[in-house]
């Protein structure tokens, strides 16, 4: 059953097993597989519901309906750092790109040797990746829908003998539509919205939208339900409360709203490591210009990543954007503006995802909310220079007669030879244009109480029936996109509740 | 319906500043400076208000400090057309990140909404809406589905703006 802020008229309580909070790669594996083994299940999701059918190409309709803060969040420090994140039912898996990889296995050996996390290993985890790429109909992207910048892309990487890889996504006919990041209008995208989710509500899991956990009650040492307010999106007025008693918590709500609702119910004085160790992917992009038309918004929005440089950690990818949304992110204005947007059917956009080496930290605010920081260290200055010099090599070899660069003070070359100018710019922090999408670390598995959040099980240190299970467990960045990383690791953590089942649940 | 952000000076303000961001020589859009000032009012009330706050603040401080940076030395609001163009370049050029930083923010939001318009995508012989549909039709077809697609069966009626909310 579902229930949205249009069929909630009054304050309500509710019981049951377990209370999920967050619909997104997480917290929607988690409802699954708990409903599957017969538990009663609550779904709490902030965000509205919205079908495939509302989805549309308009970015003004569809950024304030699926987006936080309508895709205008900021996270602050020596450079203003744009992130994205969905809030809606099925979270950022209805609008990502659904760019599906395993964790690297050189990531997992990292997380045994440097952290401990023997049973992380990858031949442990590969039964979790294989039901997760089987549920999400993970598969290569097929020739028929390639589009014309990723064979630009390809051709680039070919002329310059760079390795590539043809990218795997999450779709079942999928058509090119290439509106992913607006929400899939086709229905071919298997975010989470429409694999998951249904299978959840099949098994008798609930589904409560437009409804925001406040705080996560804990009496005697364990968590005992979760308060929440039912908040119209129209007005951001709370309409009602609620009380979901349960007898264990998921908190699945991201790498920065889980930790945040740990602030807000009083656990964090009980982790010093709680909205630490935040590490985002900062993702870099440039436009290149040819003089043929590549149409990048027709056909899938990836095709091919180059990972020639990941172990470097930097990996490279195309994708494309709407012209709103595209001309938003172009250093120019007036009429030089719409000189460069007449040139849209001839554009591609690629870009560097850099893993970073330094973290920032997210903190609480007297409010309730929390403020998250972040600065660039120089060492990724520098990464970020070789990665869009990088980029740009690659739009020239592929044919492009100009590329427009994310650097404020240096923003387009037109010849290959202005390639070399690009390492030596002494450039700010503040002076790169980044964003991302890819947030983590900041209630990170381990070991040792003392310098983590979760044990192996994904149970919060020191309360037996509270677990997180998304993004926010990793103890390290891992280079590539995380979705299948959260779901595999919140499919492993939900089939471990259920393996002790019995401890977990015990009534209070 | 949300809660109104803007003043009556600041929408002014803005509606004073769009035309400097948008291209004087594309499509015109009907009725542009109050679909401006309610679009990004809207958006701003998306916005965390640690930001909202940082934005109008930032708003204020752009008209007041054309009294130094503008010839003649004037706030931005009482310039002429052609030195309210030649401030906000030189601002664009700031060294001071934030200044330059928070006229990037506006001008991403004028443009995000201006090149959204239909007359300025037909202008750029963009026509997703007809692509999507074409799309959806070819997907319905390869897997012989007969119905749009409504994954999870809501027991509610739909929301206001849901109502006859498919577009293809």
């Amino acid at each position: 059953m579902i229930r949205t802020i249009q069929n909630i008229d009054h304050d309500f309580e509710e019981s049951c097993d377990v209370c999920v909070i967050g619909s997104g790669a997480g917290g929607a594996v988690v409802a699954k597989e708990l409903a599957e083994a017969g538990l009663n299940v609550i779904v709490l999701e902030e965000g509205g519901y919205y079908p495939t059918s509302s989805f549309s190409h308009d970015p003004q309709r569809m950024l304030p309906r699926l987006y936080r803060h309508a895709g205008g969040a900021i996270i602050v420090g020596n450079a203003p750092i744009m992130y994205v994140e969905g809030r809606c039912v099925g979270g950022s898996t209805v609008i990502n790109a659904g760019i599906c990889y395993r964790t690297p296995e050189s990531v997992l050996d990292d997380w045994r040797r440097e952290h401990g996390l023997a049973e992380l290993a990858y031949d442990k985890l590969l039964p979790y990746f294989e039901v997760v790429e089987k549920n999400l109909h993970v598969m290569p992207v097929p020739d028929a829908i390639m589009g014309r910048d990723s064979l630009k892309f390809k051709q680039g990487a070919e002329n310059l003998g760079y390795r590539y890889v043809r990218v795997q996504r999450n779709i079942h006919a999928c058509q090119g539509t290439n509106l992913c990041i607006l929400g899939c209008p086709t229905g071919a995208k298997q975010s989470t919205l429409i694999s998951y989710l249904p299978e959840a509500l099949k098994n008798g899991a609930q589904l409560i939208a437009n409804c925001r956990a406040d705080k996560i009650v804990v009496k005697n040492g364990r968590a005992a339900g979760v308060e929440a307010s039912v908040v119209d999106p129209a007005s951001h007025k709370i309409r009602h409360r609620a009380y979901i008693r349960a007898r264990a918590v998921f908190a699945c709500s991201g790498a920065l709203h889980t930790p945040t609702l740990l602030f807000r119910s009083g656990l964090a004085k009980r982790r010093s490591w709680i909205g630490r160790n935040l590490y985002l992917h900062p993702n870099l992009k440039c436009v290149g210009i040819f003089d043929e038309e590549v149409k990048s918004w027709q056909g899938s929005i990836q095709g091919f990543q180059i990972d020639e440089f990941a172990e470097e950690g930097i990996v490279f990818g195309s994708t494309f954007l709407p012209p709103g949304i595209l001309a938003l992110s172009l250093p120019y204005f007036g009429n030089d503006s719409f000189k460069l947007m007449e040139h849209y059917h001839h554009m591609s956009l690629w870009g560097a995802l850099v893993e970073d080496t330094h973290p920032g930290r997210i903190w609480r605010l007297p409010n309730g909310t929390s403020v998250t920081t972040y600065w660039i260290n120089a060492l990724d200055r520098q990464r970020f220079l070789r990665a869009i010099a990088s980029l740009a090599k690659i739009f020239f070899a592929a044919g492009a007669r100009k590329v427009l660069l994310p650097i404020k003070s240096f923003t387009e070359i037109n010849r290959e030879e202005e390639i070399e100018q690009i390492p030596k710019l002494r450039v700010r922090a503040s002076d790169f244009s980044v964003f991302t999408m890819h947030l983590m670390g900041t209630c990170r598995l381990g070991i040792d109480p003392r310098t983590s959040v979760i044990d192996m099980n994904h149970q919060f240190h020191g309360i037996e029936n509270l677990f997180i299970a998304d993004a926010s467990v990793f103890p390290t960045p891992i280079r590539v996109n995380p979705m299948i990383t959260i779901m595999a690791l919140a499919t492993r953590a939900a089939q471990k509740f259920i393996e002790n089942r019995q401890r977990y649940l015990r009534v209070t | 319906m949300h809660r109104k952000i803007l003043s009556t000076l600041q929408e002014k303000l803005l509606a004073q500043l769009a035309p400097h961001i948008i291209p004087a020589n594309g499509p015109a859009v009907p009725h542009f400076h109050a679909k401006i000032v309610q679009r990004l009012d809207r958006f701003l009330f998306e916005l965390p208000s640690l930001l909202r706050s940082l934005f109008l603040w930032g708003l204020r401080m752009f008209d007041f400090a054309a009294v130094f940076f503008a010839q003649p030395r004037r706030r931005f609001s009482r310039l002429p057309d052609k030195s309210r163009f030649d401030y906000i370049q030189r601002m664009s050029r700031s060294w001071f990140h934030p200044v330059r930083d928070w006229l990037f923010t506006c001008r991403g939001l004028i443009l995000l909404f201006y090149y959204s318009q239909p007359e300025v995508m037909a202008a750029l012989h963009y026509d997703p809406q007809a692509w999507a549909r074409e799309r959806v039709q070819a997907r319905r077809q390869e897997l012989h589905l007969t119905e749009t697609i409504d994954e999870l069966k809501i027991l509610s009626e739909a929301t206001q703006d849901d109502q006859d909310d498919s577009e293809y």
